[in-house]
């Protein structure tokens, strides 16, 4: 008999750290914090690991990014993520199949040759394209002048792919159990516990824990997390939809991404194209599906790829973001409650950072001290305006 | 091969063999009826064999004729992933199997099959992945293998013409059964306009197969009549209703919120907004999964009634028949009479039917077992036997040698459109299967999908929610008689063997979800991503049940607590062509009232957000010197146009942009950045107070409607009373410019064009030609320059009249291109463009328009804190050495090896004869006289130097002229 991946404990009085967040971020956190030795950890899952974005996002990942704090996060966390199948044992199918970011305006375009410039000198592998240079390698793109918003030229990113985004949730969930991290699934945080400027605890659907330190690791509902401990977060929630097609014999090799079209695609191994399209317009709690999105994703994927017009769309999801104002993340601590913390703000672009929010998130929380790689993620700098612009490369979720 | 073609039947009348059509069947020419699937017409013709399962590439073939399952994914005319028992045969048509090499009769790929015993459940995430090397190379094998059908990348289909279509009925009625027929009838006679959607080419369900004749129905004309014709019947009396529209061949795929219904009919989308729907969708034979319950030769009981009755098709020579409930025996006595043997019938049940059917099946001689049911079928490509046994799956009664086993195992709900409606279905124990009692308001349900009945029943209850759903009504409750009710069999037949396919699409057995449970995915939502069961192209239509059932059993809960997983829309997959419709573009273009004058010039065109502007008529460099040496005309239609006036205007306007204009005297214009509320500068344009109280506003092209959407926004949520004209489609609009501008105004229009007279910022009123115009005397391009104002609908004659009259001073049209060389030349910045998400309007040099001390004003805090911080970046015009090569926008500054800036924009100056631009850099950088070192896209530097001014005409003496 196989082994069982996570371990189902009885809920004790009291824990070093309470992790609230079974997805790939929380359960990464647990991981790397029982990697520092740190043990007497526990993982509050309201539904089941994965339940949320981790388990909705279309799994790109890629580092080219356009501040020099993104570059410089995204990269280690595509570094953790070439190691990640062998560190776990667990084969996470990253496929390193290249990422394309088209340009289909001028101001777009050189967008993207600034970003190319960064990363160049991040040494993050990036580089633009010309419409010729897409062509060899994505024969059926159409390059038309004729298009409605023609292709001006590309910003391409060999490292960057796809992996399959529930094996990362479960392969960190395993790891940390092997760690000795209690995850609690069906346990739902209710209140969290603070008195006199300090956290004390959480209370929860099976009872009231104590802990030092309690970190919200919810994405999309961080808000009403963080609400229970009368923080107040600067993130608009918006809904992400995804379409997933019938399986195809594997005909992309590539990531696709336009952010004019907002739209992207990939294949992935078993043949199934997943496609996204930018946030919905309008904040929204309710994790729905709209046609809408699929007329406008597949009128747009076809001025693009023509030829996928008899290719059928198999099933549509939705998932739901926290946009703060500037796309990038908050992983602080919050400095009117001792011994809490946040990780979130992770809108359209949190899967891809799963091992480096996980990390820098561990080292922390361990350490007791902001590493300085995260240090530009503080809570603090919309109050003091320092924010980290992210916004031209973040868009469009991929 | 033997034609199995039925040329009569012992108990109903077939419908004519005509065998007219022929297609190609993997090139083979196969003959067919014209009311042929494809999947009808392959098993006519012998073939058994039609497709290869996802995983393993075990063998598929005909199951339940109804495409609820993939068995029968095939190639039709280039088209993939084609659904066999749901398409209609074509003369001529090419028909190709996927997925199998060389054919699905003899697949290579079935070594896969044999290996079985050696991969371990979810082995793809357990191999493969160490040493790392080896992952790449193994992915390069695996996506070979991967993947059902092949795009078609020939495009030779592209052509393929999509329409969307739109309908309002008071009433949508989604499916065509008795319940649903008689819902229609009951919602027609009320008077309301109903809207009746069929996804089979015929109305009737599954009473087009079934012989039995009605009884006690509240329409007595019904009774005695067989099903089938009792379904024709109402089918003859709705024609007569006007206000009745009937859509077959039309699959409803989804169902929104607001009652939004997204249907399909070949080519065409239908999107149905309806006042009130019913739901009524029928229910599906129930997929049992026992040991070796994929192989080929295994249908199910509608499967084969369909065969039969609707395509004249004799579904095999000798049959074993497993089942649960009477309808079984009507199964069994239409294979008996299109000359079917059939060996036994294996029956659950302790107690004998007492249905005709069933007295015509014994009297046929055919043996009864009770207490029986399937232990495993036997055969490797086709069913070559049956094993039956007790329910426990204990003891076998007996083996047969069959080529065809009948699953009548009883129905189950067809769900997908109710759990759509955001309903979680459940157990429902009394019944024996997963219901939907109630769903929100507006959506109803009624027949099968609450459990099968009666036709009478059917029709009895479809008439009622008819009526409700007319009258607005709460949904009545339906009601099944203890006879209605099927007692489920157990969801998989737990005799030995470990074949017992759960998920037939993605090969997923009983043992391999065990094993998972066992590994902790003991939640169904997991153990369907785990093992991907209910992931196939069916999502889970075919196998929803069965999962639901044995993943609650094998985590240790009962049936009643069993869940299903969320059902997501599509129900049936949908084409991206469907879904996109004729526009191969959702964003309209957008052109001036000058389009056409512009293409005559012979212009090129580029795309500002949503509107197609001249990017040049030519040569860029000589349309920039003869507008500098002389006179040009460019149509500027496209900038956004606010005219905003009532009592509060002035203080609206105040509390929008960041300067003070109480002051700003009627007749006078100012420019103003635009400033967020996180003091970021995103927009710039022009205020003109062109009469007492009414002011007029620009904005860019790319901003005007996202401006406008922005100022409504804030009239809506505060007290402001102010009215806001959205002038930018009404007015078009063409700037003159150069140093004869004012001698052609002059001609033009009949006020005083002298310096004083009509000076720089300043505004006044005329008629051009007749034409009312406003006049602005603003520009962007440095020269003297007027703006003309006027109806779109005078676009082309104004624009005719203009250039004839400026002939005389060598009038030049110039494009956007054109005037990005001229306003860098002038050092003017481009929001959008020399902006980004976090531009300080301080730093990027428009502070000049921020007035700090006076009340609130959107971004005042920010603005604040960005003073208090004082400048770290600048945005600095630069200018190049003649002869340096021009960067590409975008590029980076560098400075000792680091990125200290970047370009913004960078262009040839055709009149100063170098190249320019405008870049953001370190302060310490901004300084004029510094050198910058700009890194060329190819690689390489150049080095600018930091300007203080315009490059061309610093003072704007031209401007002021």
């Amino acid at each position: 008999m196989a082994k069982q991946m996570w371990r189902t404990y009885d809920l004790k009085k009291t824990y070093d750290i309470v992790i609230i967040g079974g997805g790939a971020h929380g359960l990464a956190t647990a991981y790397y914090l029982a990697k520092m030795g740190v043990k007497n950890v526990a993982v509050l899952e309201a539904r089941y690991p994965g339940y949320g974005g981790s388990g909705r996002n279309t799994a790109i990942l890629r580092s080219n990014y356009r501040t020099e704090e993104g570059i410089k996060f995204y990269d280690q966390s595509l570094g953790l993520y070439e190691n990640l199948s062998t560190e776990l044992n667990y084969n996470l199918m990253f496929s390193q199949q290249g990422h394309f970011t088209l340009g289909h305006t001028e101001s777009s375009t050189s967008g993207l040759v600034t970003r190319a410039e960064n990363n160049k000198a991040l040494g993050v592998n990036s580089f633009m394209l010309t419409p010729q240079e897409i062509k060899k390698k994505l024969p059926e793109i159409n390059i038309s002048s004729h298009a409605r918003y023609p292709i001006l030229g590309a910003l391409y990113h060999p490292p960057g792919g796809i992996i399959r985004h529930d094996a990362v949730v479960w392969a960190y969930g395993r790891g940390a159990d092997k760690g000795g991290v209690e995850i609690h699934n069906l346990t739902e945080v209710q209140d969290i516990l603070v008195k006199n400027g300090k956290v004390e605890g959480v209370k929860t659907n099976r009872g009231t824990i104590y802990a030092k330190k309690v970190i919200s690791v919810v994405a999309g509902w961080s808000s009403e997390v963080c609400r229970l401990a009368g923080v107040k977060l600067p993130f608009v929630t918006h809904p992400l939809q995804a379409l997933v097609t019938e399986s195809y014999k594997p005909w992309l090799h590539h990531v696709v991404v336009s952010s004019t079209l907002h739209i992207y695609l990939s294949q992935t191994d078993r043949g199934e194209l997943v496609c996204g399209d930018g946030i919905d317009g309008y904040p929204h709690y309710g994790m729905r599906s709209t046609l809408g999105f699929m007329e406008a994703f597949s009128a747009h994927v076809l001025e693009l790829f023509p030829i996928l017009h008899n290719v059928k769309v198999q099933r549509q999801w939705a998932g739901l973001c926290d946009m703060t104002p500037d796309y990038s993340p908050i992983i602080s601590p919050i400095d009117e409650i001792e011994g809490f913390y946040v990780n979130g703000g992770w809108g359209t672009y949190g899967f891809k950072a799963s091992p480096a929010s996980g990390f820098n998130t561990a080292k922390m929380l361990a350490e007791g001290k902001v590493p300085d790689m995260i240090k530009p993620f503080s809570y603090n700098r919309f109050g003091e305006n320092r924010l980290v612009g992210e916004k031209a490369a973040a868009s469009v979720s991929s | 091969m033997p034609d199995k073609r039925l040329s009569s039947h012992a108990y109903i009348s077939l419908s004519e063999c005509d065998q007219a059509i022929a297609f190609t069947f993997n090139s083979k020419v196969i003959k067919a009826r014209s009311d042929d699937t494809i999947a009808s017409a392959l098993h006519a013709a012998g073939i058994g064999i039609l497709s290869r399962s996802f995983k393993y590439h075990r063998p598929r073939g005909l199951y339940d004729g109804y495409g609820l399952g993939a068995d029968l994914l095939l190639a039709v005319d280039g088209t993939p992933n084609v659904r066999g028992d749901k398409t209609r045969v074509e003369d001529g048509m090419d028909v190709r199997s996927q997925n199998a090499w060389p054919s699905p009769d003899f697949d290579a790929m079935a070594v896969n099959n044999t290996l079985v015993p050696l991969l371990p459940n979810g082995f793809y995430y357990k191999m493969f992945h160490r040493p790392k090397w080896l992952w790449p190379i193994a992915e390069k094998f695996i996506r070979k293998a991967a993947g059902i059908g092949a795009i078609d990348t020939t495009g030779e289909t592209v052509d393929t013409r999509y329409e969307k279509r739109y309908r309002f009925p008071d009433i949508c009625v989604i499916g065509g059964g008795p319940a649903g027929l008689a819902s229609c009838l009951a919602a027609c006679q009320e008077g309301k306009h109903v809207l009746l959607v069929e996804e089979d080419p015929q109305l009737g369900g599954h009473s087009v197969h079934t012989a039995t004749k009605v009884a006690n129905c509240q329409d007595d004309r019904l009774n005695g009549l067989s099903e089938q014709d009792a379904a024709g019947a109402i089918w003859d009396e709705l024609k007569t209703y006007k206000n009745l529209e009937i859509l077959t061949s039309t699959v409803v795929f989804a169902l929104y919120e607001d009652n939004l219904i997204a249907a399909q009919s070949k080519h065409d989308l239908y999107k149905i907004r309806a006042g009130a729907v019913i739901l009524a969708p029928g229910a599906t034979d129930r997929h049992l999964v026992f040991e070796n319950n994929d192989i080929p030769g295994i249908m199910t009981g509608r499967g084969v009634e369909r065969l039969i009755t609707m395509h004249g098709v004799k579904p095999g020579t000798r049959a074993v028949v497993i089942g649960n409930h009477d309808g079984v025996y009507h199964t069994a006595m239409l294979l008996q009479g299109a000359g079917v043997e059939v060996l036994v019938v294996a029956d659950s049940r302790s107690d004998a039917a007492t249905t005709e059917a069933a007295r015509i099946v014994n009297e046929n001689g055919t043996p009864i077992q009770p207490l029986s049911t399937i232990h495993a079928a036997k055969g490797r490509k086709s069913v070559n036997g049956a094993v039956i046994g007790d329910i426990a799956g204990k003891v076998e009664h007996a083996s047969y040698r069959c080529d065809l086993i009948v699953i009548a195992a009883g129905f189950k709900p067809q769900l997908s459109l109710l759990s759509m409606g955001r309903v979680q279905p459940g157990w429902d124990e009394e019944r024996q299967v997963f219901r939907v009692e109630k769903l929100p308001d507006g959506l109803y349900s009624t027949g099968d999908v609450h459990g099968t009945a009666s036709f009478a029943q059917l029709y009895k209850e479809g008439k009622a929610v008819g009526l409700a759903a007319a009258q607005g009504a709460e949904q009545p409750q339906s009601v099944r008689s203890k006879e209605d009710i099927i007692v489920a069999l157990p969801a998989d037949i737990p005799a030995k063997g470990k074949h017992h396919f759960i998920c037939k699409c993605m090969d997923v057995t009983r043992a391999e979800a065990c094993a998972s449970i066992a590994e902790g995915f003991d939640r169904v939502e997991t153990l369907k991503r785990y093992t991907s069961m209910g992931m196939g192209p069916c999502q889970g239509k075919m196998c929803y049940e069965a999962v639901a059932r044995l993943a609650a059993e094998d985590t240790g809960l009962s049936t009643s607590v069993a869940v299903p997983t969320t059902v997501r829309p599509p129900y049936i997959p949908v084409s991206f062509g469907v879904l996109a419709g004729r526009s191969q573009h959702l964003i309209p273009i957008r052109r001036t009232a000058m389009h056409d004058m512009h293409q005559q010039a012979g212009a090129t065109f580029l795309n500002a957000g949503q509107w197609k502007r001249p990017h040049s008529y030519g040569d860029v460099q000589r349309e920039a010197r003869s507008m500098r040496e002389g006179l040009g005309i460019i149509d500027v239609s496209t900038l956004g146009k606010l005219g905003i006036s009532g009592p509060d205007a002035i203080d609206f306007l105040q509390f929008m942009l960041p300067g003070k204009f109480r002051k700003l005297a009627t007749g006078k214009i100012r420019y103003s950045a635009m400033i967020g509320e996180d003091g970021i500068l995103f927009e710039d344009g022009t205020l003109a107070h062109v009469k007492e109280g009414y002011y007029y506003m620009s904005t860019t092209t790319g901003n005007q409607d996202a401006i406008r959407s922005l100022f409504w926004w804030w009239i809506v949520t505060t007290d402001f009373d102010v009215k806001i004209d959205n002038l930018g489609p009404i007015f078009a609009a063409v700037n003159i410019s150069g140093k004869n501008s004012r001698k052609l105004l002059e001609k033009l229009v009949d006020i005083d064009m002298s310096t004083e007279g009509f000076p720089y910022m300043s505004t006044r009123n005329a008629t051009i030609n007749g034409v009312p115009v406003m006049l602005f005397r603003i520009g962007f391009t440095g020269e003297l320059s007027y703006e003309i104002h006027f109806p779109s609908e005078y676009g082309e004659a104004m624009w005719t009249h203009i250039m004839a009259e400026g002939a005389e001073y060598s009038i030049k049209p110039f494009g956007i291109e054109t005037q990005r060389i001229l306003r860098l030349e002038k050092g003017h910045l481009l929001p959008g463009i020399d902006t980004d998400a976090l531009t300080n309007p301080y730093e990027a040099g428009v502070g000049f328009t921020i007035k700090d001390n006076k009340d609130d004003f959107i971004g005042k805090a920010f603005l604040k804190n960005f003073k208090d911080r004082g400048i770290e970046n600048k945005l600095i015009p630069y200018k190049l050495s003649a002869g340096d090569a021009i960067p590409s926008d975008g590029v980076a500054i560098l400075k000792a090896g680091k990125i200290t800036g970047r370009v913004t924009s960078s262009r040839m100056s055709p009149i100063l004869g170098y190249g320019i631009g405008l870049a953001w850099v370190n302060v310490d950088q901004s300084t004029p006289g510094t050198k910058i070192a700009i890194r060329l896209a190819g690689g390489g530097d150049v080095i600018g130097e930091v300007l203080d001014h315009a490059a061309y005409d610093p003072e704007g003496v031209l401007l002021k002229s």
